[in-house]
């Protein structure tokens, strides 16, 4: 059976994201601000008896291949042609996305333009001729709205008669006499490389040479391309002295005409109160000069608070019945290496960390509310002015957020960059910024040692590791990239309340992977470390297990690596979980649990660690080492992946060990001295 | 030997096993500049989801 590909492209923050779930039934991460897709995604769907394979583009403003989310878009319209393309423009801003509209028709692609969020074209007043607007363009319009599922099934149906079509009239652009006749000319002599307009449309290729855009690659298919470029060359030189102007925005001008006319014919707008209205208003307030960072400051750490006040009362919850099932397993097994392992290791080393699951849940929560509203625009906007004190890039802070889940996908998000430079310091500093996965750590030890402020140590730690890595982006900016970053436009998306859906798929994907990862490599990292830490045996093992632990495999190998962290305070138990913590920084915690032996009880873990000699200071001095030095395995492939260089990489890795090894020593004596005091 | 204490075995040895797969393919992954994040999946692609919306 003949499978059908469809591509999903428009600007970003259009809704392609939420389109592509709604369709694939997939969970794709979606967030109302610009930049969340930044690589194609491929999913799969059945309509009515037919299979499409449909792709999610990254959002892009135009086919020009500037940046790398433009040049994926473009390499897979070109290339891969797909059967069709679903444009999905958002309705608030009709006239900026149907610059990339105009590109899509040079391209004579087949599609369907989706005008998204048209509840709030509705609410804004605005009127669109819909039968008119598709007259004029040809292809077929519909509006949609994506979040609601509204207008879906009614775009299916018109993607299945489109597909039927297949001589239907398209429209062109006219760009004017004299750049048409230079286009029809360039057209004829492209007639006669069959390898090119085999593969290309013709008109395109014109269209694309003559506003010197970079396609070099398409024509070095053809080995007399040179011929071709002479006689691009002969037309640009003829028009450039009637244009008088750079060809390329000569066709930018002739677009913007087009879509000015096509906008006058087919749009009205009635004033009336509306969204925009509402986001002026707040604007007005967490965009203020004196208010947006303490605004902003109020607002992160009350996310903290409520991770840590509401969630430990959820967490106490599952602590509870983590220690009734192992309570059970004591109470009906005999006492065996068996036992021993499921009740010290897997309930152990499991159950101490899947404690954190509701934290984790709350904090996304709260993550999913701030992206889906808008607001984590405004914060990437607030942050540009200071990102270019720095000489940093506006968007590098917002993969810096990114980071805040999981530093992977942060690291990528850097790929929205132009500069290479950017690109490469964004990846290097992303591993300074607190992952979810090291929040059951400081949650843990500050529920044990900062019980009555634990959610404002919390928020101190990630502004720590904001504070390192801006001070890192300097010193890199300022020895090792040089070049001046570029201007930076953020685009501000009108305030949209978030749906309890789309927050609940937020939760239930951070959920559900934090479940999967408590059956992976957790509880495979707990298996060893029990097993680490109970063999060899010895035969005064029931009489002393601290002993038995001590002359471990694991307790010789932490005692060889303690002296390094002696300064810091960390005993060998600590020092074992940092170095397994590279696999995964959850790990830390299962570690603690497993070697501590802790009764499924923070209580238990706590007065344990406090007679191995873990006081307030070494604990917050061990938090700050886990957020600074060495990112697990996942995040140095992709540092890897992304900077291009092992020599980056490696400096990542060292860096992030020296730093963290300074930052905890002078957490560590200064939190004392700071407590004689007090 | 008791019938628990092989199990244990077993399932240590299944563990280190898996684990030393698990290290040995990201550091396949990592020299070939791959990366998959175990927590959150990033790169994963849907493949899939088969269903009628």
């Amino acid at each position: 059976m003949k499978k059908y590909k469809i591509a999903l492209v428009g600007n970003p923050n259009s809704g392609k994201t939420t389109l592509f779930n709604l369709l694939t039934g997939s969970r794709q991460h979606v967030g109302n601000w610009a930049g969340v897709t930044v690589e194609k995604k491929e999913g799969f769907f059945e309509y009515k008896g037919i299979q499409f394979e449909v792709i999610d583009l990254p959002g892009i403003y135009g086919l020009s291949a500037n940046t790398i989310e433009e040049k994926i878009a473009r390499d897979y319209i070109i290339e891969e042609k797909p059967d069709l393309i679903i444009n999905i423009v958002d309705g608030t801003t009709l006239e900026r996305s149907l610059y990339l509209t105009s590109q899509l028709i040079d391209s004579h692609s087949r599609m369907i333009l989706a005008i998204n969020m048209f509840d709030e074209v509705v609410d804004k007043g605005i009127k669109v001729d819909i039968k008119k607007l598709q007259n004029l363009l040809k292809f077929p319009v519909i509006p949609i709205v994506a979040k609601r599922e509204k207008g879906i099934k009614e775009l299916l149906d018109i993607l299945l008669n489109s597909l039927d079509q297949r001589h239907e009239d398209r429209i062109h652009i006219n760009y004017g006499e004299d750049i048409e006749n230079a286009i029809s000319e360039i057209e004829c002599k492209l007639n006669c490389y069959p390898e090119l307009t085999g593969e290309y449309f013709a008109r395109w290729i014109a269209i694309e040479l003559l506003s010197e855009s970079d396609i070099k690659n398409i024509l070095e298919k053809s080995k007399e391309y040179c011929e071709i470029i002479e006689e691009v060359n002969k037309h640009s030189k003829a028009l450039k002295d009637i244009y008088k102007e750079e060809l390329k925005e000569v066709f930018n001008d002739m677009r913007l005409g087009f879509i000015n006319g096509l906008v006058k014919e087919c749009v009205t707008i009635e004033t009336k109160f509306s969204r925009i209205d509402i986001t002026d208003f707040i604007d007005r307030i967490v965009l203020n000069k004196y208010l947006s960072f303490p605004i902003f400051g109020i607002i992160l750490w009350l996310t903290f608070q409520i991770t840590f006040d509401v969630g430990g009362i959820l967490s106490n919850f599952i602590e509870n019945l983590v220690g009734q099932l192992s309570n059970f397993i004591v109470a009906i097994m005999p006492d065996s290496m068996l036992k021993d392992l499921i009740v010290d290791g897997i309930i152990g080393g499991v159950g101490g960390v899947i404690v954190f699951l509701p934290q984790i849940m709350l904090l996304f929560l709260v993550i999913a509310f701030l992206e889906d509203s808008g607001y984590m625009a405004r914060i990437a906007f607030i942050m540009d002015k200071f990102m270019h004190f720095l000489g940093l890039h506006g968007k590098s802070f917002i993969s810096m957020f990114m980071g805040i889940g999981c530093n992977v996908p942060g690291i990528m998000a850097a790929r929205v960059l132009e500069s290479e430079d950017d690109r490469k310091i964004t990846a290097l500093i992303n591993p300074f910024v607190s992952c979810s996965a090291r929040l059951p750590i400081y949650i843990l030890l500050c529920g044990m040692f900062f019980p009555k402020n634990g959610g404002t140590i919390i928020f101190l730690i990630y502004l720590t590791g904001i504070f390192v890595s801006i001070i890192t982006a300097k010193i890199l900016k300022t020895f090792f990239f040089k070049k001046e970053s570029l201007p930076f436009v953020m685009e501000l998306p009108p305030y949209r309340f978030p749906t309890l859906k789309s927050i609940a798929i937020h939760m239930w994907e951070r959920a559900s992977q934090f479940l999967k990862k408590m059956g992976g490599v957790i509880l495979i990292g707990s298996i060893i470390i029990w097993a680490l830490g109970y063999f060899p045996l010895s035969s005064h093992k029931e009489r002393d297990k601290t002993a038995q632990l001590e002359n471990s495999y694991i307790g010789k190998l932490g005692k060889m690596s303690e002296p390094i962290f002696k300064p810091l305070g960390f005993n060998w138990k600590e020092t074992v979980a940092l170095i397994t913590g590279i696999v995964g920084k959850e790990v830390v915690v299962s570690t603690l649990s497993v070697l501590y032996n802790a009764k499924d009880d923070s209580e238990d873990l706590k007065l344990k660690m406090q007679s191995d000699g873990v006081d307030k200071e070494t604990a917050l001095s061990f938090m700050i080492f886990v957020l600074l030095y060495v990112p697990c395995i996942a995040t140095i492939a992709a540092i890897l992946r992304e900077t291009n260089s092992v020599k980056w990489t490696l400096f990542s890795l060292f860096y992030g060990i020296f730093v963290a090894y300074i930052f905890a020593f002078l957490f560590k004596h200064l939190a004392s001295l700071v407590g004689k005091f007090i | 030997m008791p019938l628990e204490n092989i199990i244990t075995y077993a399932i240590v040895l299944f563990s280190v096993i898996i684990s030393i797969f698990y290290f040995v393919k990201s550091i396949v992954d990592i020299s070939k500049g791959k990366s998959k994040c175990s927590s959150c999946e990033a790169n994963k692609v849907c493949k899939k989801n088969i269903k009628k919306p």
